[in-house]
């Protein structure tokens, strides 16, 4: 998956982990940029009494980087705090139809706080989370409680946290089945019939941060970004999830963490923790900041998977096959964004330190036809220029990787033509249950508990 | 004001508030009230109703880490390093 149960510890530890990240210029506002921060993977819509929840006892944050340094220069702190108001088994006493109504007796309310250069502001307190969609008797009007949950923390600042449809979409059955991609599954080593892609993660929710702000307040000098080609127009973004050092368990079931907090998840762009980084390092990854990701550069330079695509279709990837020198192509989209004159009117370049970020370049106006294929499909406002919930980020990957973008930095090479039809099988956000709504936090409503059959049943 | 002569100067306060209890035990209780508030003031540790955690790793016997809230002193001491490892035993 994008970045779901990708390490062994956040496999361990769904409350904390960073399931995928999102960065536009809102297709509604253009004057704002727009940041998804999604955690808890494949949360099961019936899956109470105890629901999804966020974690008290984790500190979510987005990290921003203005300044070409790889450092936050701004941040977004969120913190939860859970409350029962009554003595029940029950997750709810009656139809949920208010954010106070009493019916509802756990539910959750999270401060924002934004850290600028070291110094932190309060931007609201008490703000509440919206229930999970249970089902017509407890939840029977769910867009009206989703819709009272979004916030205006003034300044043209709106906040939104709480459960909501999986936007991401892939095949994940034939992605670790040994990359038996559908529906090229008869030019496999190991071939069978080809078929139709699934969407893996269809039917599943997941809880999302949202946050939209004016991007003037993102820019390091406060300005209006409308030059493509300036270095200030070009943000850093990625989001993590942090413990507390020490955690003590006294009887009684109460649970106690001291010390300071320690990042035990990340996510810049997606797949990289993954589909990258090998096995025994990904908790590492996932513990440092970016701007200490040299280490991990020689992964994205020689990737296991453009080794493995070869064997895994013998004959397919020929070109590919033959090309042992290091990926500066990967390197560029992934660690250091793509310089000027690589890609006509285009720049997300952040400066030669490498490090994994999300990188978007705010002066690129969204457009009213996405191609789901961001950058690489002609589309600037899409994925590598940070990524909209549309864009079809493992195909986009995958084809990258299978050395359709190599050329960009080595112009003599040939891709191999499969290079350009490889994709995930789930295709395209058609796959998505509910459609994204226009407006924020485009994430769309999660699926009910009463409505929902156990997933991928037939 | 440091540690020690906030010590002596609650120590002589305790004495003055018991030799107080003679003419009323509802003063003693006042005085060792505004005692325990003196030091909640003054002492940054005993204000905070943190856990404190103190541990000494594996690999270097001579640090002693102590978390507290959400910070986190590493102090190199062997003598207190020692006395943990003496009750860890």
């Amino acid at each position: 998956m994008s970045s779901h149960r990708e390490a062994p510890g956040t496999a361990q530890d769904p409350v904390a982990d960073n399931t995928d990240l999102y960065a536009f210029v809102s297709p509604d506002k253009p004057s704002t940029v727009t940041l998804i921060a999604n955690f808890i993977p494949t949360e099961y819509p019936p899956g109470g009494p105890n629901f999804y929840e966020f974690g008290d006892d984790v500190l979510y944050q987005i990290h921003i980087d203005n300044r070409g340094d790889s450092g936050d220069d701004l941040k977004f702190q969120f913190r939860f705090s859970t409350q029962v108001t009554a003595e029940t088994f029950l997750y709810n006493t009656g139809p949920i139809s208010s954010l106070t109504d009493p019916n509802w007796v756990r539910r959750q309310t999270y401060s924002v706080t934004m850290v600028r250069n070291g110094t932190p502001h309060l931007l609201g307190n008490g703000l509440a989370c919206p229930p999970v969609n249970i089902g017509p008797r407890s939840t029977p009007d769910y867009g009206a409680l989703a819709d009272a949950a979004r916030h205006d923390l003034g300044n043209g600042v709106k906040v939104f946290a709480g459960q909501r449809d999986e936007a991401f979409f892939v095949d994940l059955g034939s992605i670790f089945d040994l990359g038996d991609l559908r529906p090229f599954q008869n030019l496999h080593l190991i071939p069978t019939p080809a078929a139709e892609g699934i969407n893996g993660l269809g039917g599943f929710n997941v809880h999302s941060i949202a946050i939209q702000l004016p991007k003037t307040m993102l820019t390091r000098d406060g300005s209006n970004p409308t030059d493509a080609s300036k270095a200030s127009s070009v943000i850093g973004v990625w989001a993590s999830a942090s413990r507390r050092r020490s955690t003590i368990r006294d009887a009684g079931g109460k649970v106690e963490g001291s010390g300071p907090w320690v990042q035990v998840s990340r996510l810049g762009n997606p797949l990289v923790n993954e589909v990258l980084i090998p096995m025994d390092e990904k908790d590492l990854w996932n513990s440092v900041q970016p701007a200490d990701d040299a280490q991990f550069a020689k992964y994205y330079a020689h990737p296991e998977l453009a080794t493995l695509l070869p064997i895994l279709y013998p004959g397919v990837f020929p070109h590919l096959k033959g090309l042992s020198a290091a990926r500066a192509d990967l390197e560029a989209i992934l660690l250091t964004g793509i310089p000027s004159g690589i890609v006509p009117g285009f720049q997300n370049f952040t400066g030669a330190a490498p490090a994994d970020m999300l990188r978007l370049n705010m002066a690129i106006p969204p457009t009213s036809k996405p191609n789901r294929l961001g950058v690489v499909g002609g589309d600037l406002a899409g994925f590598p220029n940070g990524r909209r919930l549309p864009d079809d980020v493992t195909t986009i990957e995958l084809r990258a990787i299978a050395g359709l973008t190599y050329p960009l930095v080595a112009p003599s090479y040939t891709p191999d033509g499969a290079a350009s039809a490889i994709q995930d099988g789930s295709v395209s956000g058609q796959d998505v249950d509910t459609p994204y709504p226009g407006t924020f936090p485009y994430m769309g409503t999660p699926h009910a508990g009463y409505s929902t059959d156990p997933p991928h049943r037939s | 004001m440091n540690a020690f002569s906030r010590r002596s100067f609650l120590r002589k306060a305790s004495i003055g508030a018991a030799a107080g209890a003679m003419a009323s035990r509802g003063l003693v209780t006042n005085a060792a009230g505004a005692m325990q508030k003196q030091a909640e003031r003054t002492d940054p540790i005993q204000a905070s109703d943190d856990r404190v955690v103190a541990f000494v790793r594996a690999g270097d016997r001579d640090e002693v880490t102590v978390l507290v809230g959400e910070r986190e002193i590493v102090r190199r001491d062997a003598r207190l390093a020692r006395l943990l490892l003496r009750a860890a035993r």
